[in-house]
């Protein structure tokens, strides 16, 4: 290609690639950008009615913004939700990881191969069932746990772990992490798998033992693979979900430390047709997603790293 | 399945789904309905059509049984459709040419009709329960009140009381399908047991010499002395009393104070049955009162801590075990636990509603059928169905007597007899098993179509039978266990119900919870910040450990509850109960 | 390989062998706690359902019966259910795959000019959603109401597969594909005879992704196609005996006092049967798939 060549000669240069990714640009415009549109609820007070548009319904401009940024309980709900949120990030990230390198090094092919089918059962299970086991392990009348706790001495009579906020995160972390762990480690065993044999070869004739291996070879090998899952999931730091803290925090006692911005919005949307302050939520989530992301890709960018753009 | 089988079937899967592509939408028939109301049910048809034998021998068919055609419904409920095989709804649809389409709800009911309106997709009718309101609101459902009474049964059972079923713009949009409706053809059927309140078992009751408490002091008292006396029961650790707060299941925890109060299962609000004046029950000095009860039923180990954090599946599990002395609910929540007691035929263990109020006099747990129909708790036809008349032609057909009987108990002889004295029905054992049994009560009897469609509620006055088995009180008797039928004896009763007060007759407004709030209004916000507070401070104030401590949440809690926008709510609710009340005069005045 | 490790052996042995055993140890708790839920799902199916009721079943089923199973599995679209579904999920995988692995391959591709603004314009759309009604009004304008396709298109492109697909890609050797562009074979041969062999692990992450997803997904038959049997799938059927078992307590108390209730289902029973009917095939992908995950395989038979 000529150095002075103009833009669009390169760009007919490459019309085969354009040829592969317009297609796609236009369905994602369809399913993706078209009902954006709909946004403009969250600037209406939107009644659903058969045969009308968005512009016959009333506006109230900055209403539901205001309904939520001026009511305490959402705040409220951004920090359980940034709380939640973060904790289940680094914590899940690195259990994953973890689990995936250990997994690696395993010799015994059986045990591996079990190991790692095992580990992502969990996943299959809804979260009323995992929610409901953790109830009763966590119970106080009989749970394994305050038996265990209990005979170790640790305690002389049982927590309540389900009625003290200051546990709650907590066991939703690692309710997460039970559920989640097998699951989002398959990614890095792929990634593992992809890694040249040939690196593992000279590490060993540069006199690297074990775990020098597993950190200059494996871990390194997949460190793109993370950078990029950990931009990635940070944009949705807002979507902690409800399933879990509506299953296992929705009583009167936690509910300070377990509403999340979900179920904020279930409660004063949803669950009260309110439709525009549903979707002004979502415009706030979507919002501060993007600015996350590309923050956190910018970083990536100036720290050398493999990013999102 | 083969594999010869198993391809077929995806080739066939194949072409439907190719057919369903192509956008081809199904017509339905659009052949209109020519019959008239007055020949779908009248006998003097000359076609002569009835069956001479069967179940509904001597029942003439419905005009245009010969030109089928299909009624979709949506349901708000979650249930299942009956099997293509159940013998009573073929037997219908064979008389009738309607086959109903059901389709229940899965998921979330306010997503579903969100879209629902949004996109003026409906069913041909729906029944949508108190939230039919958004669907009024949205000019779903087409205006009936000059339709009903063209249809001779459809204007037995409505034309009555029609003037409490118009909205506030003055249409009728739906039929009433659950409420008993004052009427020349049936009257209210007595309550066998009560729905709600407080509940102690049995055996409490008998190793006391069968007293009848009447204040928390009281229930609690026996509760007390007989776990003292009873540690454990069949090997489990004895609990004095149960509770439940697990998300919306938290009426145990924030509604009790209103029934101490006298009233029922009314709302949000105390409204004074005299005045009329409604107040909030949650800050009063007696629900301080009956939280400092409970508090002090937790620091005697009454109540465990655990019970304001478990959840309904390990409430039930603790109901199963029979060691649970009392508890506060509503009987179709805590059934399940003690169907289990039932199975094992631990009835000792099984429990009855005692009429707790705050002075002791004057219970007000059960109401009375007020025989006024609801606004909204029926079925209603769409705008978009094409067959308004042959619904309700049809509708009208399945009020007439014997397939209304059909339809609930079955075939005399094989399905139910009638008792002794022929003062009612009872089913024989082969149906009463039947009816325990969910999957064969849905594909061997006529249930579900019954319940989704216009019906006869009561008892029929002309030869006093219940119109279905839940308004027999023969058949209830008749399934009494005889540790039941003794333990009612000692109390000389006929039936539990008359532990409590006689029903009580609500005024027209009645009840709160029933009302419809506008969707997303500051009374919706409020309502849902009332539950959030209360929620969150009584199982606080149960588990005070100390009296001073008690003192502070109190205030603590009073002062969260005051800084809610309450006027928002209650004002509206007034307006509702003003507007209810008004109405009814007018119309009272309108019947005489 | 072996032999480099053959001359250290004896001096690491020790070391290794520690950290063997207890790698080991640590692997088999982990497997045992995380079977565990799933164990007791299969044993709470397995129990009568009224028994269920009571709580504390752990290993293996206290009263052992079928009949949760019997309902499901005569349920009365079950078959219609799982064609659906098994066709959705088919589709799915393998447009999905194809898909976005096309599209990560362009993304890919250094040279192209307005990357940048590309990457950025799919990047977007992970993070907004226009929520329930307008993305119902899109489905009916785009006449996918009561249509199969509305199980396949709008989740054709999932953009998070996108990106890791991309940044795989992005690891391969470069010499690999500009090798056969300049040997004058376009981008889609390229794409389609170099890249995508070399990027089986990752596509076989990604078809296991797409497949549970596609597998999973209840929500789309629930708003879009609830109204036509023939469309139905078996999740949605499965939430349909779920609620409908959830409602069961509602309805006894409805109908009449009683005393047997020999055979019912409750929702503890249900769910875990329903758990189980609906896991079980998508579980076998998986072993399925691993193959794919063999240490080195790929790029070693490249560069062979």
């Amino acid at each position: 290609m000529r150095k002075n060549a103009s833009i669009w000669k390169k760009i007919l240069a490459q019309k085969e690639l354009y040829i592969m990714i317009i297609p796609c640009m236009i369905i994602t415009f369809i399913f993706c950008y078209l009902p954006l549109g709909g946004w403009i609820m969250a600037f209406q007070n939107y009644k659903p009615r058969a045969n009308m548009g968005y512009f016959d319904q009333e506006f109230v401009g900055l209403k539901q913004f205001e309904f939520l940024f001026k009511e305490p309980e959402f705040w409220n709900s951004l920090r359980n939700t940034l709380g939640m949120s973060l904790l289940n990030l680094v914590f899940g990230f690195f259990f994953a990881i973890v689990f995936a390198l250990l997994l690696n090094e395993i010799r015994n092919k059986g045990v591996k191969k079990i190991t790692q089918t095992v580990s992502y059962l969990p996943h299959f299970l809804s979260w009323v069932i995992v929610c409901s086991l953790i109830s009763n392990m966590l119970s106080t009348n009989d749970g394994p746990i305050n038996n265990i706790l209990l005979s170790i001495g640790l305690i002389d009579k049982p927590i309540l772990f389900l009625g003290e906020p200051k546990y709650f995160w907590w066991v939703v972390v690692i309710a997460n992490i039970w559920k989640e762990m097998g699951w989002n480690s398959i990614i890095y065993i792929a990634a593992i798998s992809g890694i040249d044999p040939s690196l593992y070869e000279v590490a060993a004739l540069d006199g690297a033992n074990r775990f020098q291996k597993m950190w200059h070879v494996t871990l390194s090998g997949i460190r793109s693979t993370i950078v990029v899952m950990l931009i990635m999931n940070l944009g949705w730091i807002l979507n902690a979900g409800f399933e879990v803290q509506y299953l296992l925090g929705n009583n009167g006692m936690l509910v300070d430390v377990s509403q999340t911005i979900d179920i904020f919005v279930l409660k004063y949307g949803m669950n009260i047709r309110n439709y525009s302050l549903a979707t002004a939520a979502g415009v706030f989530k979507s919002v501060i997603s993007i600015v996350l992301v590309f923050g956190a890709n910018w970083i990536a960018n100036k720290f050398g790293e493999n990013s999102l753009v | 399945m083969s594999m010869k089988k198993f391809i077929a079937l995806m080739t066939a899967m194949l072409m439907v789904l190719s057919l369903a592509a192509c956008g081809g939408d199904t017509d339905k028939s659009s052949v209109e309905s020519k019959s008239s109301a007055a020949e779908s049910s009248s006998d003097t048809s000359v076609e002569g059509t009835a069956d001479t034998e069967g179940p509904l021998a001597g029942v003439e068919k419905l005009a245009g049984y010969d030109d089928p055609f299909e009624i979709t419904v949506f349901i708000r409920d979650n249930g299942e459709v009956p099997a293509d095989s159940n013998p009573v709804i073929q037997k219908i649809e064979e008389m009738t040419g309607v086959t109903m389409k059901y389709e229940f709800l899965v998921g979330d009911l306010n997503q579903k009709l969100g879209v629902m309106i949004a996109g003026g997709e409906y069913p041909d009718t729906i029944f949508a329960g108190d939230q039919a309101s958004s669907l009024i609101e949205a000019g779903a459902f087409i205006p009936l009140e000059d339709e009903i009474t063209k249809y001779e049964n459809l204007n037995a059972l409505y034309g009555k009381m029609s003037e409490y079923m118009k909205s506030e713009d003055g249409h009728i949009y739906t039929l009433d399908i659950y409420s008993h409706i004052s009427s020349d053809v049936v009257e209210a059927a007595p309550t066998f047991e009560s729905g709600i309140g407080f509940f102690i078992q049995k055996a409490v009751l008998e190793d006391a010499g069968y007293p009848t408490p009447k204040t928390i002091e009281e229930y609690f008292e026996l509760i007390k002395n007989y776990k003292e006396k009873n540690p454990e029961i069949d090997g489990v650790k004895t609990v004095g009393f149960e509770m439940l707060a697990d998300g919306w299941r938290n009426w145990s925890l924030v509604n009790p104070v209103q029934n101490l109060m006298g009233a029922s299962n009314d709302g949000a609000l105390y409204v004074d049955p005299d005045t009329l004046k409604s107040s909030f029950y949650q800050t009063s000095d007696l629900a301080k009162t009956y939280y400092k009860q409970l508090n002090q039923a937790y620091q005697d180990g009454l109540i465990e801590p655990e019970s304001l954090t478990q959840n309904y599946d390990q409430y039930i599990a603790k109901l199963t075990s029979g060691a649970v002395l009392g508890f506060y609910d509503q009987t179709w929540n805590s059934d399940a636990g003690v169907n289990v007691l039932k199975n094992d035929g631990k009835y000792n263990r099984t429990y009855i509603a005692v009429p707790i109020t705050a002075d002791g006099t004057g219970d007000g747990y059960v109401d009375a059928e007020s025989g006024i129909p609801s606004t909204v708790n029926g079925v209603g036809i769409t705008v978009n169905s094409q067959n308004k008349d042959r619904i309700l032609a049809y509708y009208d057909w399945l009020l007439q007597r014997e397939v209304q009987d059909y339809l609930a108990w079955g075939e005399e002889g094989t399905d139910w007899v009638y008792n002794e004295d022929k003062t009612g029905k009872e089913f024989t054992a082969e149906r009463r098993a039947i009816e325990n049994d969910t999957a064969k009560k849905r594909d061997l009897t006529g249930h579900t179509l019954r319940n989704y469609t216009p019906k006869w509620v009561g008892v029929y006055k002309d030869d006093g039978m219940a119109t279905g088995s839940d308004k027999s009180i023969a058949e209830k008797l008749a399934s009494l266990s005889e540790y039941d039928q003794e333990f009612l004896k000692a109390y000389d009763f006929e039936y539990p119900a008359e532990m409590l007060s006689a029903p009580i007759l609500r005024p027209a407004y009645y009840p709160i919870w029933a009302m419809t709030i506008e969707d997303g209004s500051a009374a919706a916000v409020s309502a849902t910040k009332i539950t959030d507070v209360t929620v969150k401070y009584f199982p606080q104030l149960i588990l005070a450990t100390d009296d001073a401590a008690y003192e502070a949440t109190w205030n603590e809690f009073v002062e969260a509850f005051n800084a809610i926008d309450l006027n928002a709510y209650q004002s509206e609710v007034d307006r509702q109960i003003d507007v209810k009340m008004t109405n009814d005069a007018e119309i009272q005045a309108k019947m005489k | 390989m072996v032999k480099d490790l053959a001359g250290h052996k004896k001096r690491r042995g020790l070391n290794i062998g520690v950290f063997d055993v207890v790698n080991t140890i640590i692997m088999i708790i982990i497997a045992i706690v995380m079977i565990y839920p799933f164990w007791n799902t299969i044993a709470v199916s397995f129990n009568d359902a009224q028994d269920s009721l009571r709580g504390g079943i752990t290993l293996s089923p206290r009263v052992f019966s079928t009949y949760s199973y019997q309902q499901i599995l005569t349920s009365r679209l079950m078959v219609t259910a799982t064609v659906n579904s098994v066709l959705r999920t088919v589709l799915a995988t393998v447009l999905g795959v194809f898909v976005s692995a096309l599209i990560a391959y362009v993304l890919s591709r250094k040279e192209l000019v307005g990357r940048k603004f590309i990457t950025v314009y799919f990047l977007v759309t992970m993070y907004v959603s226009a929520g329930l009604i307008p993305t119902y009004f899109l489905m009916k304008d785009l006449k996918l109401l009561n249509n199969f396709w509305v199980y396949i298109l709008p989740n054709l492109i999932s953009v998070y597969n996108v990106i890791v697909i991309k940044s795989f890609m992005q690891a391969l050797p470069e010499s690999l594909s500009e090798a056969a562009i300049v040997d004058g074979a376009g981008h889609f041969r390229t794409f389609v005879q170099i890249i995508i062999p070399c990027s089986k692990p990752v596509l076989a992450t990604i078809a296991l992704w797409c497949a549970v997803g596609a597998w999973n997904a209840w929500f789309d038959t629930f708003l879009y196609n609830s109204s036509k049997d023939e469309l139905t799938t078996l999740q949605y059927e499965m939430m349909k005996l779920l609620s409908s078992a959830m409602n069961q307590g509602k309805q006894q108390s409805l109908s009449d006092s009683s005393n047997t209730m020999a055979n019912t289902v409750t929702p503890t029973s249900m769910r875990a049967a329903v758990t189980v009917v609906a896991s079980v095939p998508i579980l076998v992908v998986y072993p399925f798939l691993q193959k794919y995950f063999v240490k080195g395989v790929t790029l070693g038979a490249v560069k062979g």
